[in-house]
């Protein structure tokens, strides 16, 4: 019996000091199910998202001093943080998806203008963010900032050349077209990917709790 | 990892030299000033027979034909549609009250243009703006708010019950407005 406790103990890795987080039983050691932990922080997150989203004019921010069409698109990335904030506290990529989906149904019911549009667009800037972590996984670049950083860049870049096109905005000069397309990645650079993984470091480190 | 730290920096000041020099070609091409005064906007064009530079406290002053806390209804290219109420100063009123035109509206056409590089898609007939004049509008308060700073403190608002056919009235309600150009057709 001792043998096998001494084994195991040999057995486990000992981590690093930045990676010791508080044991809260709600893990379930690499299994890809969602627990009811996941299912909430995808829920309620995606509803604070969905409602400062909609509500906050955080364009207002840029309109003020950028003086071309299509410089909000430096602070967009603001719809795509809460998913990643998610994804750093469960680790599961379906937690994206959910948080995404609950995000676009709350701005559908709060009257965004695209109608239901908006529930295909969140759902589709949760794929690309999905994709984007999953590409940095395989680069093995999952959990640094510059991984992050690409990944909330992908997760963030579909929806200005989605709105500008539906909007046939073919008119307006393409130096405006370029512009909006890199503030787009730049955001989710900044905002989706590096400010994410800072809010996720500092809510672990409040103590609230991980699923992975 | 500094060698990698390294290639971060040259990509991030690659990204900035990139995105200034498109800012200021869209700068010289679209002729853009930042720093003109966004309380005037101008109506020119081969359609005009002067050009008219006009303040929003002349806009205000009661000259024009006011149309107050009136309802637009929006449409996008979605064909998602929403209601809006927007005070303001008829267009027709400005180019009737300046005699600013001398052919028949019939033959003229119209365009609103942002100071931020956005215009509106298409020159429309200025006959719309005649035969409507309540519901085509450069407004300046919109939900009994003046319009801000940020948005631009005029706006151009057409309803959608006057756009031709494919044509969306949310494409032609330009924020930051300062240019009308009107045309000979």
């Amino acid at each position: 019996m001792n043998v096998k406790q001494n084994d195991h103990m040999e057995n486990e890795v000992t981590p690093k000091s930045s990676d010791i987080y508080k044991t809260t039983g709600f893990g379930q050691l690499g299994s890809k199910k969602l627990t009811l932990l996941d299912l909430l922080y995808s829920t309620i997150i995606g509803v604070l998202g969905g409602i400062i989203s909609s509500l906050i004019p955080f364009s207002l921010l840029i309109k003020v001093w950028y003086p071309l069409t299509g410089g909000t698109q430096l602070v967009s990335g603001h719809h795509v943080i809460w998913a990643s904030i998610v994804y750093g506290l469960t680790r599961k990529k379906k937690t994206i998806l959910l948080t995404m989906i609950s995000k676009g149904l709350l701005e559908f019911l709060l009257g965004d203008p695209w109608g239901l549009i908006i529930l295909f667009v969140n759902f589709t800037e949760g794929v690309c963010l999905v994709g984007g972590f999953a590409f940095m996984e395989m680069l093995g670049e999952g959990e640094t900032k510059l991984g992050w950083g690409i990944a909330g860049g992908f997760g963030n870049f579909f929806q200005a050349p989605f709105f500008w096109i539906v909007n046939m905005r073919w008119h307006l000069h393409w130096t405006l077209w370029l512009l909006a397309f890199m503030f787009a990645y730049i955001s989710g650079i900044l905002i989706v990917g590096l400010l994410g993984r800072s809010v996720k470091n500092y809510l672990i480190k409040a103590g609230v709790p991980t699923t992975f | 990892m500094k060698t990698r730290n390294f290639y971060i920096l040259i990509a991030s000041i690659l990204i900035g030299i990139i995105t200034f020099w498109l800012m200021i070609i869209a700068f010289t091409e679209l002729d853009i000033d930042p720093f003109e005064d966004p309380n005037k906007i101008t109506i020119e064009g081969n359609g005009v027979s002067r050009t008219l530079i006009i303040s929003v406290s002349e806009l205000t002053s009661g000259k024009y034909d006011l149309v107050e806390d009136k309802t637009f209804h929006i449409m996008n290219r979605y064909e998602t549609e929403y209601d809006v109420i927007y005070s303001g100063i008829t267009l027709w009123s400005i180019i009737e009250e300046e005699n600013l035109i001398i052919q028949s509206s019939s033959i003229l056409e119209f365009r609103f243009y942002a100071r931020d590089g956005y215009s509106s898609p298409k020159f429309l007939n200025l006959s719309i703006a005649e035969v409507n004049p309540d519901l085509v509008i450069i407004a300046y308060d919109q939900n009994g708010i003046p319009l801000s700073e940020g948005e631009g403190s005029l706006r151009s608002v057409m309803d959608q019950s006057v756009m031709p056919p494919n044509e969306y009235s949310s494409q032609y309600s330009v924020q930051k407005l300062y240019q009308i150009i009107i045309n000979i057709v």
